[in-house]
């Protein structure tokens, strides 16, 4: 390929990452129907500058931001950054990709865009990270050495699988190869306080592989190097919608793609992680704090206007904090510029924002402050995010609770546990596409999201706000309390934050969950060959299945009705099976379902008896299992599957299971499609002994084949 | 720590046709390495571990033959007592030898019977199967076994092939799919679980549940580990069992080998919303030696790497063959004769091992072959990487490549064979499976048809001890 090797000259001159600061997930509402994700500030700097700053350490010369719900932010964000500057190490580009509904149209957009010149870094604009890139892209170029077609190399952080900064929702399994690092299949996992199911791998993807290693530990911070191969699989797979259960997942099960993928394992003491949820918001800013992910730490002061600094037990303060001598800054605290606390009042483990006034005898532990938030005296913060220039009256309590942009609560109100609450209700039917659509998905499912007037109820006379309220947050709200009171007991400073945002994030998966069912119902948009990440339900794979059985009888019944020929049924049935990736075993099922349901219908329309309506089927359409019995035991298979569907009988009147199953079985003889070997060995077995009535007639048979046998010999 | 050891004495599926798969085999354990029977190998190792006592598992079939080996080797090992204590006064140490005879077709019968009478008075017992060859001291073991967790039931070794065998379509090594992973609380390997390649294959699909990814989430599953049989147990196992006495019946037991109890122990390990007790795994590091002569390919090997080691012994020692007369049989430092062997003129022997009381005539060449006991070889025949059983009669002129002769056959006048089993006819043939019948020893001649079928018919269920048969 001449323009490949081309392209890999120009590789070292230039490299280019490409930012995604859409997500297209709603698990930030109501924070993000204001602000885009990757503004949110966490430890009072907005989180594309975390990201922004991996790529300058990086090394990469161009960057381009993909944007698409709040483009206008991001990109007013952007011009005005210090990035823009002269002196900034790479250029930056904003790429308005508005009409992208998903990681997938994004991608498709860059490439129709024709950006990519060479290898570049995709990265999300939610990532914290330190990592040494460069292991990972000396690992990546090592690679592609070796392996032509080597397109991806994920870099994943190994940790425990309940890290807090390890996103429970999406947590996936990894099988790599042992040896070689390369992936051999990826598949989501369900979190660990749901059913467990069980993941499939097909064994003609470990055929060349000695050793696997499957990897529930890793953190995925979705920062892959790609080669220019990448945008386009996307846009020759035009249904693929998410980067890992549909890109992935569908390169490495294709039979046609043909590409590998490879997972670049940091060392353990490197961190990296992304911001997707409110769990996930709180450990990582507190890491942040905590510098675990030194040298980016808030005295680095990321933001050029910013001047915090270091003080001991985790305290970071900007120039122009006015204290009161009274009050009380506990550890694992950044307070921004121009912002007050009065006396007898005391923080901890909080980031508060610039210009806060935070009146007397309050109590702020485990919460987030933005900038510009008034919080009156005795008033109870904890384990809860105030966005901008909220204003809480006196006497308020606000425990596990997301309070939005210019909400006001009113005097001693107690916000309920897990509330969420917006300024203006969010009108989610007339709302355009692109202000929203970060919450897209929302949208899709449409009215789940149903906003109760009820503001006075919650924030009080003196208040404004409303209650933003998901249909099926509230059918969990009981089981999230309960919840809460089980776990909210421990005590140790990581786990008790952990656990407490755990109550968000439990609605957030809810959330994911929701909408995945419903989506799935309602259109067959995401039906790329993965199943969704965050699919949960444990009847999931049966179902599958079930779609297999019953479509796969009606082709056969179809066939037969219509009188098609064999290799017609064949073929539709094949192109059936491969569809939906069930095994022989199911088609053999379905097979002798269709052709045992046409014998009850000649039986019981009284058109034929048992036995000539069994030889009819059987002579003409029993030759199907040719094509479908392969190895001597499909045979015994299709012979208890026969058995059984003989015994479960309901074909109507007359049905007689006995003489059908000996007609069928003597028919599939004399055509020589079982051998009597395997008759045999199906007879001998137990599980075929275990329902003896229904061999009754099939006695003399197997006795005239034993016979037979041994006169033989 | 004392153990109770079992040693099975398996009917040997894979060593057909010169197991007890065929009425004219002898019991797998007594098919000889080096001639000695497999199964000193395996008494010696037990007696370098100092078990107390030691049982071995028979069936009817093989009950007589074995005790008389047992006999022999008590005597044998008597005698080597007595002359140590000669030159040492330490008091002997005396193992208790036994046999016991389970008639049963699968290997976790064993377990039910350790269950149902007890191991008493030890706390653990191991099991081992009869055909190991390894130069790892058992000490290597039982320390393994000692430092496992409190949570460990048992230890199971598995091990990796390290003999140079060509192994088409994996016959001979079969693959599984063997799950393990380290505990995060005592950072010691465990056993999560096995699955077959039959297995994998007929659903088309390798299960990995989800459960296991969030217990052990970093696991390894590897294709390459082979089953070694060997199981250290500690007596909490059938406390296990005594807990859960509608899963574990006798019928559980009576149709599942212990390899596949010892899985769904493993399996339980994880499975459940508490962690439950654990079994530790041990893969036998590539450096040992270790390797199971479960069918004829290995049992060839097995008695190569004897000569191998014999062979670069004498060149050290420096022993030169003594001078001979021209035409004398030509014997190599590679080759092992039995007692009581004749060898004819200008008979060249290189790499084999030759048993008792046979009858070599002249110019015969045997290269890289196992000559059973009583053989009789005529003038000018030659065998090349050959496996004859006792009693063979092969006839002058013959020449016989990459061949398996079962004991009786009569191989005619210039025969020549590359590649097959020679099989005797005997009814068995007849009966499907190679379900025993009536010992019918008849001798036959002229019976080179081959039948084949029967013989695929062995192949398709060759996975050692049935490990995972259906």
């Amino acid at each position: 390929m001449a323009p490949k090797k081309k392209k890999e000259l120009d590789q070292d001159e230039r490299f280019q990452a490409i930012v995604l600061t859409d997500s297209f997930f709603s698990r930030f509402m109501p924070l993000t129907a204001v602000t885009p994700r990757c503004l949110l500030p966490l430890a009072n700097v907005p989180l594309i500058e975390y990201t922004l700053e991996f790529l300058a350490k990086a090394g990469v010369n161009e960057v381009y931001v993909m944007c698409s719900s709040h483009a206008d932010q991001i990109q007013k964000y952007i011009d005005s950054s210090k990035w823009t500057h002269s002196s900034s190490p790479f250029t930056i580009t904003t790429v308005m990709s508005l009409e992208a509904r998903s990681v997938g149209d994004t991608m498709r957009d860059l490439d129709n865009r024709g950006l990519i010149t060479g290898d570049f870094l995709l990265v999300s604009g939610d990532t914290v990270t330190n990592i040494d890139f460069s292991a990972a892209m000396a690992f990546h170029r090592r690679k592609k050495q070796h392996d032509k077609e080597h397109i991806l190399t994920m870099i994943l952080t190994p940790a425990s699988p309940y890290h807090r900064t390890r996103s429970q929702i999406d947590s996936a399994a990894f099988v790599l190869d042992r040896n070689t690092d390369r992936c051999i299949y990826y598949h989501s996992v369900p979190p660990p306080n749901l059913p467990q199911t069980s993941v499939g791998l097909d064994p003609d993807l470990l055929e060349d592989v000695d050793e696997l290693i499957l990897r529930n530990d890793l953190i995925d911070c979705h920062i892959d190097i790609c080669t220019p191969l990448v945008p386009q699989i996307f846009q020759d797979n035009f249904d693929y919608q998410l980067l890992r259960s549909d890109f992935v997942k569908g390169v490495l099960t294709s039979d046609l793609v043909k590409k590998t993928v490879y997972a670049y394992l940091t060392n353990g003491e490197e961190y990296a992680a992304r911001v997707t949820s409110f769990l996930t918001y709180d450990a990582v800013a507190q890491d942040v704090i905590s510098r675990w992910c030194y040298p980016v730490v808030p005295e680095v002061n990321l933001m050029p206007s910013h001047s915090y600094s270091y003080q001991f037990n985790h305290i970071y303060k900007e120039d122009k904090v006015i204290l009161a001598q009274s009050c009380k800054i506990g550890n694992c605290t950044a307070i921004g510029n121009g912002t007050e606390i009065l006396d007898g009042s005391s923080v901890s483990r909080s980031t508060i924002g610039r210009n806060c006034k935070i009146g007397k005898n309050v109590s702020i532990t485990d919460s987030y402050i933005w900038d510009g938030v008034e919080i009156a005296d005795n008033c109870v913060i904890h384990k809860s995010i105030l966005a901008y220039n909220v204003t809480v009256h006196s006497d308020a309590e606000i425990v596990g609770s997301v309070v939005g942009h210019h909400v006001t609560v009113g005097r001693g109100r107690r916000l309920a546990v897990n509330s969420r609450l917006v300024e203006t209700p969010i009108e989610r039917e007339s709302a355009g596409l692109d202000s929203f659509s970060d919450d897209e998905r929302d949208q899709e499912v449409s009215p789940s999201v149903a906003v109760v007037v009820n503001d006075i109820d919650v924030v009080g006379v003196d208040g404004v706000g409303h209650l933003y309220v998901s249909e099926f947050e509230e059918n969990d709200s009981e089981d999230s309390d309960s919840e809460f009171e089980n776990t909210g007991s421990t005590d140790k400073m990581g786990t008790k934050m952990y656990q407490s945002f755990k109550l968000l994030n439990i609605s957030d998966d809810s959330i994911a969950s929701v909408s995945n069912k419903k989506r799935r119902r309602k259109t067959r948009r995401f039906s790329s060959n993965s199943v969704m990440s965050t699919d949960f339900e444990r009847g999931e794979l049966s179902e599958e299945e079930e779609d297999f059985a019953k479509e796969a009888v009606d082709t056969v019944t179809r066939s037969i009705e219509n009188n098609h020929d064999l290799d017609t049924a064949l073929l539709e049935l094949n192109t059936l099976r491969m569809s939906m990736n069930v095994s022989y075993h199911e088609v053999r099922a379905a097979t002798v379902e269709a052709l045992t349901r046409r014998i009850g219908h000649f039986i019981s329309t009284g058109t034929l008896g048992s036995k000539e309506a069994t030889v009819k089927v059987f002579k003409s359409w029993g030759p199907l299992f040719n094509r479908q019995l392969f190895e001597p035991k499909d045979q015994v298979d299709l012979l208890m599957l026969l058995q059984s569907t003989c015994a479960s009988g309901g074909y109507g009147g007359g049905f007689d299971g006995q003489v059908v199953l000996f007609w069928a079985i003597r028919t599939l003889y004399d055509d020589d499609i079982v051998e009597e070997d395997r008759i045999l060995q199906w007879w001998n077995s137990e599980e075929s002994a275990a329902s003896a009535d229904i061999r009754g007639a099939t006695v003399r048979f197997i006795e005239w084949l034993q016979e037979a046998e041994e006169e033989s010999d | 720590m004392e153990f109770h050891a079992f040693i099975l004495c398996g009917p040997g599926k894979g060593l057909s046709p010169f197991s007890q798969q065929r009425s004219s085999g002898q019991p797998k354990a007594l098919l000889p390495v080096a001639n000695r029977p497999m199964i000193e190998g395996v008494l010696d190792w037990c007696e370098m571990a100092f078990f107390p006592k030691v049982t071995l598992i028979v069936n009817d079939d093989s009950e007589h033959q074995i005790s008389l080996e047992l006999d022999e080797y008590k005597r044998k090992l008597a005698a080597a007592n007595k002359a140590k204590q000669t030159a040492d006064e330490s008091s002997p140490y005396t193992t208790d030898f036994s046999i016991l005879n389970l008639e049963t077709d699968f290997s976790g019968y064993v377990l039910y019977h350790l269950y149902k009478s007890g191991i008493h008075p030890y706390h653990n017992f191991v099991v081992l199967p009869c055909d190991f060859v390894t130069n790892l001291p058992p000490q290597v073991f039982i320390e393994a076994y000692r430092n496992k967790s409190d949570k460990d039931v048992g230890l199971l070794v598995h091990y990796r092939n390290t003999l140079d065998i060509e192994d088409k379509k994996t016959k001979i090594f079969p693959t599984n799919y063997t799950f393990y992973g380290e505990s995060k609380d005592d950072d010691s390997t465990k056993l999560l679980d096995i699955y077959s390649a039959e297995d994998v294959e007929f659903h088309k699909t390798l299960k990995i549940r989800t459960q296991m990814t969030w217990r052990y989430p970093n696991t390894i599953i590897s294709k390459k580990l082979l089953n070694s049989g060997i199981f250290f147990g500690s007596g909490d196992i059938f406390t296990i069992f005594a807990a859960n006495p509608n899963r574990y019946t006798e019928a559980y037991f009576l149709c599942r080998p212990l390899t596949k109890i010892i899985r769904d122990l493993a399996r339980r390990s994880w499975r459940h919303s508490k962690l439950q007790e654990t079994i530790a795994f041990l893969i036998i590091p590539d450096i040992a030696t270790f390797y199971r002569i479960n069918n004829t390919p290995v049992l060839m090997e097995a008695n190569r790497s004897v000569l191998q080691q014999q062979a670069i012994q004498k060149s050290q020692s420096g022993v030169l063959p003594a001078a001979r007369e021209k035409n004398a049989a030509n014997v190599g430092i590679d080759s092992l004769i039995g007692d009581n062997s004749v060898l004819g003129e200008r008979t060249n022997v290189k790499m084999t091992v030759i048993g008792k009381n046979c009858k070599i005539g002249k110019r015969v060449r045997l290269t890289g072959s196992l000559v059973m006991d009583n053989v009789v070889i005529d003038d000018d025949v030659s065998l090349e990487n050959c496996i004859v059983g006792s009693d063979v009669i092969i006839h002058s002129k013959s020449k016989l490549t990459n061949c398996n002769v079962e004991a009786m056959h009569e191989v005619v006048n210039g025969s020549h064979f590359k590649g097959e089993t020679l099989l005797s006819l005997s009814l068995e043939g007849i009966v499907e499976n190679g379900m025993e019948t009536a010992t019918s020893e008849e001798d036959s001649s002229g019976s080179d048809d081959e039948s084949d079928d029967y013989d695929d018919d062995v192949e398709y269920d060759d996975n050692a001890d049935g490990l995972f048969d259906y």
